[in-house]
């Protein structure tokens, strides 16, 4: 996939992740790869950016005797997970266009 | 590679960034090995399942300065839309686009008033910028007055002690107590000489100190803004996706035998003890010679001889008229005067002259400047009262063994016992008799007239 076609559905890939249930860093990248191959070294910059942007917030719980941190989305990201969906049938005709015209050259 | 040693390696390698922002990013993979040990991993095999440090930081500080960069094109405040165009698109970042521009305007235009503030403050601030470093150097210049009027008292000290070496030799009269108030005052005003030369020193070391405190502390201020610019340009090709350098960590000299020496506790210095010996040699000799004065007069011969006692009545009487001169005793005086001269001048004035052991030398009252040989010295105050239409002077006679008389050219040296009490008769034309007491002898010094 494009990097920077990744790079936008992947702060809606690390939203769903945690729409789910409240998670944390490693869990994160075992939910997301099962779509979309990241790594920890992308995985921090948008968790990073997210939570800048309100769209998640953060809290550490005890775990085996060290703190981790979990990762809750906010109404803001449920927001932007949402327009995310309703901009689906855009993105449909998106791709039938290229399909369409790709289709043509062939 | 352990967790310590990938996190190390991983903090080297993002040196560019802010501590707090560094130190977030290694807690985060530290978590992250953490989380792959407590699903089963070893410690290795989590650190083998991270990307290498030089690696995660590369794509860190590529991300980060693609964001930097994509930031000066849009807003700054919506990092993550700019970053990821795709994310725009399919976020419907459109109907944002509108609202962006507004941004775009207000922000220049709330640069161009901050800009415009910015001129204004400097305008303002440079004189009062001025005029605050005026102040510190005026401030400064009189600091450095005030350490001179330091030394200046200092040799002023030196010159009383010298004068008073000088006046222990040259007194013609001085008492033991007086001596040893005289020795006191030397060594009083020779310690304050030393007191106050340390202060002038260790003032102007402080001076100086301050001069070089402000100079390091403005270097520090510029060597630090030169370090972030410098850590800034550093950081740029980083940035561009290169791998932060790891500095090799240097080894540290051993250590030497001087290092290795056990601090111990410095004394007081050199200059501590003159000063706490000086300062005692102070309080020392102003208690002796406050002690040695007492001996002789008290504090009021030491405010006579400084010329503060109170001002008495001239006895500049007519002749004529006075016919007893009542010499009774004063108990404040006894210890102070020794003798007394009583004279009538050719205009027919009596003068009265005293002199003191105390005063170390002659001591005499009144405008008469040649009374038996009278010389020079500090003024001595006498109480002098007018009682029945006679002038009586208040005095301690019991001291008194030398009593002149003088008319003209004529005086007459009244030996008076130690022990006498009594009054003296002048008849106005030269002729003295004893009014009271034990009978004293009279001596001729002189002229026709002589008792």
């Amino acid at each position: 996939m494009d990097a920077q076609l990744k790079k936008g559905v992947l702060d809606a890939c690390v939203l769903a992740a945690i729409s789910k249930r409240d998670s944390y860093g490693y869990q994160i990248v075992k939910d997301v790869s099962g779509c979309v191959d990241v790594s920890e070294s992308t995985l921090y910059p948008i968790l990073k950016r997210l939570e800048a942007a309100g769209a998640l917030k953060t809290y550490s719980i005890e775990h085996n005797g060290r703190l981790r941190k979990y990762y809750r989305i906010t109404d803001e990201g449920i927001r932007r997970l949402n327009d995310f969906s309703d901009s689906w049938d855009e993105m449909v005709r998106i791709h039938d266009y290229i399909e369409e015209a790709r289709h043509d050259q062939a | 590679m352990t967790r310590r040693e990938f996190l190390d390696r991983l903090t080297s390698c993002l040196a560019s960034l802010e501590d707090g922002e560094r130190a977030s990013m290694v807690e985060f993979y530290g978590e992250q090995i953490d989380d792959r040990m407590d699903d089963g991993m070893t410690e290795e095999q989590a650190v083998a399942s991270l990307e290498q440090p030089e690696d995660i930081a590369a794509n860190i500080l590529s991300l980060r300065a693609e964001a930097q960069k994509s930031s000066g094109a849009a807003d700054a405040g919506q990092t993550g839309a700019a970053t990821a165009p795709g994310t725009a698109a399919m976020s419907g970042d459109a109907r944002a686009a509108a609202p962006r521009r507004e941004h775009r305007v207000l922000r220049g235009i709330g640069r161009a008033i901050l800009g415009f503030c910015e001129v204004m403050l400097a305008i303002m601030l440079i004189p009062v910028a001025l005029g605050a470093a005026c102040a510190l150097v005026a401030a400064y210049i009189s600091l450095w007055t005030a350490d001179i009027c330091l030394l200046a008292s200092s040799v002023c000290f030196v010159a009383f002690g010298a004068l008073g070496i000088v006046s222990c030799f040259a007194a013609p009269v001085a008492s033991g107590p007086v001596m040893v108030a005289t020795i006191a005052f030397i060594v009083g005003a020779l310690a304050m000489a030393v007191l106050a030369a340390l202060a002038t020193w260790f003032f102007g070391k402080l001076l100086v100190m301050l001069v070089v405190w402000c100079v390091r502390g403005i270097q520090k201020l510029l060597g630090r803004r030169k370090a972030t610019r410098s850590a800034s340009a550093g950081a740029a090709p980083q940035q561009s996706g290169a791998p932060a350098k790891e500095y090799p960590s240097m080894p540290l000299p051993p250590l030497t035998s001087a290092d290795q020496k056990p601090a111990t506790r410095r004394g007081m210095p050199v200059w501590g003890k003159f000063a706490v010996v000086s300062a005692i040699l102070v309080v020392a000799a102003f208690f002796t010679g406050l002690g040695a004065m007492t001996t002789v007069g008290g504090p009021s011969q030491l405010l006579n001889l400084a010329g503060v006692s109170r001002e008495l009545p001239q006895l500049d009487v007519d002749a004529s008229t006075v016919d007893v001169i009542d010499l009774s005793l004063d108990e404040a005086m006894a210890d102070v005067v020794y003798s007394v001269f009583v004279g009538v001048s050719s205009d027919d004035k009596i003068h009265v002259v005293g002199c003191s052991p105390a005063a170390a030398g002659w001591v005499y009252w009144s405008g008469m400047d040649e009374v038996n040989g009278v010389l020079d010295g500090t003024t001595l105050k006498l109480a002098m009262e007018q009682r029945d239409g006679r002038m009586v002077i208040q005095n301690p006679i019991t001291l008194l063994n030398t009593l002149y008389v003088r008319q003209g050219e004529s005086s007459v040296q009244v030996l008076v016992p130690q022990d006498w009490t009594g009054s003296i008769v002048c008849d106005g034309a030269g002729n003295i008799v004893t009014h009271a007491g034990t009978a004293v002898e009279t001596r001729a010094t002189g002229g026709e007239k002589a008792a």
